[in-house]
């Protein structure tokens, strides 16, 4: 036994050092506020792309809290923070980042230093091999394909209830998928491809810890934040 | 193993007894990429003639994984004839470098077939087996001899003679020997000039010339290119010919120096330290002295300078020589002053910033060198802006400054003490000529491109640059000490009040051509407004927003650009005068070309007729139109500016100044980059030169990589690409400059860069095919951007990069692209969809019979195309190449026939139309693939001899209306006409449709059933003058036919509704003195009815509502995109107004199915 505690401790850290990362490229980077905070978005990691990219922050009503390009750069060791202050405004926001795929696949999540921060819609790029947990807005029959690939969705006993293997069903490269999705049950998520999407423009709110989850307010993903002024301070 | 090989190979005494042919074997190195071996036996043609001289065979291997090394196996050869089967050579050898080159000469060959069969040997054991059929055939040579006029496209009054240079080709055959050519005058007196061999018709140096190059001086520069009775200047051909010799420029070479003696100026160029020109002497006085820290240089945007005279290592060197005109070449970097120039980096801080490569040619008898100087960036758009991008001279004493205005005197000004003068033109339509104290002194529209500065001594030292205000901004400076061209202005204009994102603006890239800073990354902004035009933040490559987001992704890197400039050197005394006549012709440039017929008889540009709008008027008026009228629209919506000027776009105008911004900066995805040359060398026309020049510059310099840096990380937004060098880029980044691309793929028009060069002797074109294309497509197959730029996918991809391959194997006959040409030639003939140039060159140059054979067949039975020979935006080229090889004259007559109407030429004349008058128009994409087969088209009709088939009229689809369509002649005077049957009956299923011919007297007098499109009824003189009534059962969906279909003057169709297959225009008028009403429903499409009085729209639907209106009594025209159109009452339609006459006949016919309004 004192021969194999070292050995424990070594297989911890190692696998410690090596847990995958969580990355995930989504349309739409969702935050709950439960009390009046200054909470703060935190861009840490390389950005590959020598533009940058764009972060739009913005609230249920449209307003722009952050809307500004993030210029590229090594956040690794120092993250690229924005900070929104008290307000007396609480509730949900949401962000978005205009750029390339490969820009979230460098971004460390959990983004914000707040207890709630979903990642949603109904198209997603991940590389993720571990589990991911999700809810569903709506009660509804719920279709997801994975492109050239697989996926499969637990509920909350660890009970596969869709899995693309099982069903085989197939449109163009997505491999399908579906389940009947209910409000406040966390599901399961485990995939083997790239891209996943859900058919029918559900969208589906998901993170790789659970206690992260929340649905966001609807209201919010009626926002044309493209139409948001830009607050860009580009020096030509 | 490879001694075992070796040993093996030395004992099997393998070379065949009483082989007859002794082929030169030569080894290439060629990557091994593949993972399993892979074996081709590559022709470079299928069939070749005593004409040809000399014939190739490429043997090449790829061992795959499985073989270690390529010394393991070996290949056995064997050639031999078909018709004896016996061997006329074999043999064993080592795989060695992976490519095995036969060349041997084909005389000794009887003519025949031969069979070519190669053996992929490992370990004693086959493995893999290829077999290729070559055809040996005697052909008759063209003449060898002859005198071919030279036509000039655009004149120039001159006082002087100005160096022209261009190209002619000859047919395989005719011309062995460039010593054999000269230039001679209308009076046969010889004017000197220079040759260069651009291209021949095979490989070896024994081979026949195909494009030779000539430089001269003309005396005479008029514009002749449209009457072509009157030439000036011919080339004469033949062994008979011995031009005189003549002495011109002389160069003499030292470590240090070139020193060039033009006869009229001594240039010294500096071989090390190089500042441009270093020295200028005439008549033996010294009129210019460079400074050593002079020349081209950069500014970075934190201050740093950057030389070419700071590159200890930079590459001057002779390029082309000759007595008439000698070119250097000048590579290198620009470097930061006071450091060692050893980092390179694509940000800050570098030594290194950008390359270069200058090319400075020198006239024999001329005080003026052509500067083509290129820079290629090699830095990120997000990490450097540039300050300055400049030329400059050293230049003391001055004394007068004057600056070129167009259509103006040039305009005179002092040097400021201590400052600068300087013009600007920092807009398309403004310049201002300022002092260094900010100072305005005048201001105007266009510069003319030049500055001079008179000095002290009278001398005058002129820098002109071509297309100034066109390639906005640019600035011309003078200071205390230096004259200076700014390529990027140093003093740059913001121009706040343009909103660079409003609809009409955004294209313009304003980004790139305003400010202080020449500042190349794309603002977000741009990706915002275009999200908010197309409604949604799309980000997919098939999104306009998509691709502006690519653009905001691209970068400058790879990029280079072009300026070319004409630096002169004035005599004491000379006067400005002079310099203004130099300034004109450069902005001209002269260019003639040989006499069209010549050009396309030679075959070297392929299967092409000269422009002939005598007789093929309405098409070639079409061509034109469009050509002209995207340009004017280019002009009209101004998009103009260094960064932009003459690119193609590729999809629609939506009207008032506004384009659709998906894939709007189109490199050549249709081709579009080898059209205007296509033009140009058929007609001469100065338009098309001008724009193939401009759109080849913008193609060459910015939607080509010519540079990569592996530290760089950057890639494009879609398909995750990085640069790789020489290779093309897409429609998709909203810029010139960014996107996806392809070495070797549908998108790709390598072609424009070579028929440029051979017609313009362009050193940098040829250099971009050559030293990056090529270069990296051979020998470049391992890095890791290769196999992503190489989409040889069966269909467009790989049929056009097949097409572009057998071009450049014309050009530089490298024996490796044989393997390339030979592994897509497989694809292309099991699917022939159509993309640029593949099934033509393929039959032309490769003369494949097995693409005949399939060409035909498909004539044969379009519907069961297994081959996708149909699956083309351009069937009239499938139609006019099988017209072209048709040996059958009905056949031919039905293919050329067939050529024409299905290029759909009514709709592009009118579409043409539209575009003329700023309308809203389609895909430009689609411009191209009508364009550039028609040339074939016209060659066709004029092989089969066809009249032409619109007889003077515009030709359009029949109206057919449901039970029967009536069409009513009327004969004057009693004759012979004929009925023409063209377009295609029983579309979708065999059988034909009853048609039935009653005479005046109602007589029938022809009951048929139409079963053959391209069939010609014959109604003979029957004494009877009057209304013949045809009546023709056509079936909706199966039967096309076109209109006229008479040779009568007089011809109307009489409906009470009609279908038909593509856009018409119908002219009708009143029945009655008094006008009518009448009313359309187009189904569920858009119509028009204009006045035939004043050509206004009188009304219009655009989906399909019901039109009513009054019809004036001079009648109306009804324009229909419409399949179906309802009418509220029967209309007479004709195809124009001098077809229309008010039918008695009418009164007795009936329709067969009654329409409620």
């Amino acid at each position: 036994m004192r021969k194999i505690g070292p050995l424990v401790l070594l297989c911890l850290t190692v696998s410690f050092c090596f847990a995958e990362e969580f990355h995930i490229s989504s349309k739409g980077i969702y935050f709950f506020e439960e009390k009046d905070v200054e909470w703060h978005i935190n861009f840490n990691g390389k950005i590959p792309t020598s533009c940058g990219f764009y972060f739009i922050l913005f609230d249920a009503n449209g307003k722009a809290l952050y809307c500004d390009a993030i210029p590229s750069g090594d956040y690794s060791e120092n993250p690229y923070t924005i900070t929104i202050p008290r307000d007396n405004i609480t509730g949900c926001y949401k962000g978005v980042i205009v750029g390339k795929e490969s820009v979230s696949d460098a971004l460390s999540l959990p983004l914000s230093d707040l207890k709630y921060e979903v990642y949603g819609g109904d198209y997603f790029a991940a590389s993720y091999k571990g589990k991911m947990y999700f809810q569903v807005r709506k009660e509804d029959t719920y279709v997801l394909g994975a492109y050239k690939g697989h996926l499969k969705v637990l509920n909350e006993k660890g009970e596969t209830i869709a899995d693309t293997r099982e069903t085989k069903k197939q449109e163009k490269y997505d491999n399908l998928t579906e389940f009947s999705g209910q409000r406040g049950i966390n599901y399961i998520l485990q995939i083997d491809c790239r891209y996943f999407r859900v058919k029918n423009n559900n969208p589906i709110f998901l993170s790789n810890i659970a206690e992260k989850l929340f649905i966001p307010d609807e209201k919010i993903d009626s926002i044309e934040w493209w139409k948001i002024p830009l607050s860009t301070k580009e020096d030509r | 193993m490879k001694k075992i090989v070796i040993t093996i190979l030395l004992f099997s005494g393998f070379i065949l007894n009483g082989a007859i042919i002794n082929p030169r074997i030569h080894y290439v190195e060629w990557e091994q990429l593949s993972n399993d071996l892979k074996f081709n036996v590559a022709l470079e043609k299928e069939e070749f003639s005593n004409l040809d001289r000399e014939a190739r065979i490429v043997f090449a291997a790829e061992k795959g994984k499985a073989i270690k090394s390529l010394d393991e196996i070996s290949i056995k050869c064997r050639i031999s004839s078909m018709e004896t089967s016996s061997a006329i050579f074999e043999k064993e050898m080592p795989a060695e470098k992976g490519i095995i080159v036969f060349d041997f000469e084909l005389e000794d060959l009887s003519p025949g077939n031969y069979k070519v069969s190669g053996e992929v040997k490992h370990a004693g054991k086959i493995l893999k087996t290829e077999e290729k059929i070559f055809r040996y055939v005697k052909e008759d040579p063209p003449a060898n001899r002859g005198k071919i006029p030279l036509f000039f496209s655009a004149g120039v009054p001159l006082k002087e003679p100005f160096p022209v240079s261009f190209g002619i080709p000859f047919p395989k055959g005719a011309l062995w020997d460039e010593k054999n050519v000269r230039i001679v005058d209308r009076k046969g007196n010889e004017i000197p000039c220079q040759k260069t061999v651009r291209s021949r018709w095979g490989y070896s140096s024994k081979s026949s010339i195909r494009w030779l190059g000539i430089d001269f001086q003309p005396q005479e520069l008029k514009p002749d290119w449209m009457n072509k009775t009157q030439t000036n200047y011919f080339v004469e051909f033949g062994p008979q010919i011995k031009p005189a010799s003549f002495s011109g420029i002389k160069i003499e070479e030292t470590p240090e120096f070139y020193n060039v003696d033009t006869g009229k100026a001594k240039f010294v160029i500096r071989k090390k330290a190089w500042n441009l020109i270093d020295s200028v002497s005439l008549k033996g006085n010294e009129v210019f002295k460079n400074s050593p820290d002079q020349g081209f240089y950069l500014i970075d945007h934190q201050g740093g300078i950057y030389r070419a005279c700071n590159d200890r290592e930079v590459k001057v060197e002779i390029e082309e020589k000759g007595p008439l005109k000698t070119v250097f070449r000048v590579e290198g970097w620009y470097v930061k002053d006071d450091t060692e120039g050893n980092t390179i980096s694509y940000r800050l801080p570098t030594d290194k910033l950008c390359k270069f490569i200058t090319r400075i040619e020198v006239y024999s008898g001329k005080p003026y060198v052509r500067i083509l100087h290129t820079i290629v960036f090699t830095f990120d758009s997000y990490a450097v802006r540039l300050k300055d991008i400049a030329l400059s001279l050293f230049s003391s004493a001055g004394k007068n400054i004057f600056f070129g205005i167009e259509n103006e005197s040039p305009f005179k000004t002092d040097l400021q003490k201590d400052g600068s003068v300087y013009l600007i033109q920092h807009l398309p339509d403004r310049f201002s000529i300022e002092s260094s104290d900010g100072k305005i002194i005048r201001e105007g529209k266009h510069s003319q491109g030049w500055f001079a500065l008179e000095k002290m001594d009278n001398t005058i030292i002129g820098i002109n640059h071509r297309e100034t205000w066109q390639r906005f901004p640019k600035e011309f400076e003078v200071t205390s000490d230096s004259i200076k061209l700014h390529i990027w202005p140093l003093h740059g204009k913001n121009h706040p009040e343009i909103n660079e994102i409003e609809p009409q603006e955004i294209y313009k890239l304003w980004f790139a051509h305003r400010g202080r800073e020449l500042n190349l990354a794309m603002p977000w902004k741009y990706f915002f407004k275009a999200a908010e035009m197309y409604n949604g933040p799309q980000t997919g490559v098939y999104t306009a927003p998509g691709l502006v987001l690519a653009g905001i992704h691209s970068s400058i890197l790879g990029a280079a650009l072009t300026s070319d400039i004409l630096i002169s050197f004035s005599d004491k005394n000379e006067g400005i005068e002079k310099q203004k006549e130099l300034s004109d012709c450069f902005q001209v440039l002269p260019h003639c070309l040989p006499d069209p017929q010549w050009t396309c008889d030679s075959l070297a540009v392929g299967y092409i007729s000269p422009y002939s709008p005598d007789r093929f008027k309405q098409i070639e008026d079409c061509i034109e139109k469009l050509v002209k009228g995207y340009r004017e629209l280019q002009d009209y919506t101004g998009q103009y500016g260094m960064w932009i000027y003459r690119t193609w776009h590729h999809t629609s105008y939506k009207g008032d100044r506004t384009f659709d911004l998906y894939r709007f900066f189109n490199a050549t995805h249709h081709y579009e980059a080898f059209m205007p040359w296509l033009l140009y060398v058929r007609s001469g026309d100065p338009f098309y030169l001008e724009q193939a020049r401009a759109n080849t510059r913008l193609f060459s310099d910015l939607n080509i990589i010519h540079y990569d840096d592996a530290s760089c990380e950057r890639r494009e937004l879609h398909f995750n690409q990085k640069n790789i060098t020489g290779s093309t880029r897409h429609t998709n980044g909203f810029c010139p400059w960014g996107g996806d691309h392809a070495l070797l793929g549908h998108l790709t028009c390598y072609n424009a860069l070579m028929l440029a060069h051979y017609l313009t002797g362009d050193l940098r074109l040829k250099e971009i095919i050559t030293d990056e294309w090529q270069k990296t497509i051979v020998s470049d197959r391992k890095n890791p951007e290769f196999q992503g730029a190489v989409r040889l996918e069966p269909g467009r991809d790989n049929n056009n990069a097949l097409g572009e391959l057998i071009d450049l194997y014309q050009m530089t006959y490298n024996p490796a692209l044989l393997v390339y040409i030979d592994d897509c030639l497989k694809k292309f003939l099991t699917n022939m969809y159509h993309w640029g140039q593949p099934l033509h060159n393929v039959l032309l140059f490769y003369k494949s019979q097995q693409a005949k054979r399939q060409l035909m067949d498909g004539m044969a039975d379009p519907k069961s195309d297994k081959l996708n020979l149909w699956y083309t935006h351009s069937s009239h080229e499938n139609y006019a190449l099988a017209a072209i090889y048709e040996t059958d004259r009905n056949k031919q007559i039905e293919y050329a026939s067939k050529a024409f109407f299905s290029s759909d030429i009514y709709a592009w004349s009118s579409k043409a139309d539209r575009l003329k008058n700023k309308e809203s128009f389609g895909a430009f994409c689609a411009v191209s693939d009508f364009v550039l087969y028609m040339p074939r088209v016209i060659l066709a009709l004029s092989k089969a001899n066809v009249e032409d088939p619109t007889q003077g009229s515009y030709s359009q689809s029949l109206p057919g209306c449901p039970g029967a369509t009536y069409c009513i002649v009327k004969e004057e005077k009693d004759r012979d006409f004929n009925i023409f049957i063209r377009g295609e009956i029983g579309k979708k299923e065999s059988g034909g449709f009853p048609m039935v011919v009653m005479d005046p007297d109602k007589k029938t007098i022809l009951e048929v059933v139409v079963d053959k499109p391209y069939s010609k009824f014959t109604i003979p003189k029957d004494g009877k003058t009057g209304e013949y009534v045809i009546t023709l059962a056509m079936r909706d969906g199966k039967d096309d036919l076109y209109a006229p279909l008479t040779d009568l003057e007089k011809e109307v169709y009489y409906v009470n509704y009609w279908f038909q297959c593509t856009e018409t225009r119908f002219f009708t008028r009143p029945t009655t003195d008094t006008g009518e009403t009448i009313g359309i429903q187009p189904h569920v499409s858009s119509a028009y009815i204009i006045s035939n009085k004043t050509n206004q729209l009188i009304a219009s639907t655009e989906k399909g509502e019901k039109i009513e209106i009054e019809m004036p009594p001079e009648g109306v025209w009804i324009n229909s995109k419409a399949r179906y159109m309802h009418l509220k009452q029967p209309l007479i339609l004709s195809n124009d107004e001098n077809h229309w006459f008010l039918p008695e006949s009418i009164k007795g016919l009936e329709f067969k199915v009654k329409w409620k309004w």
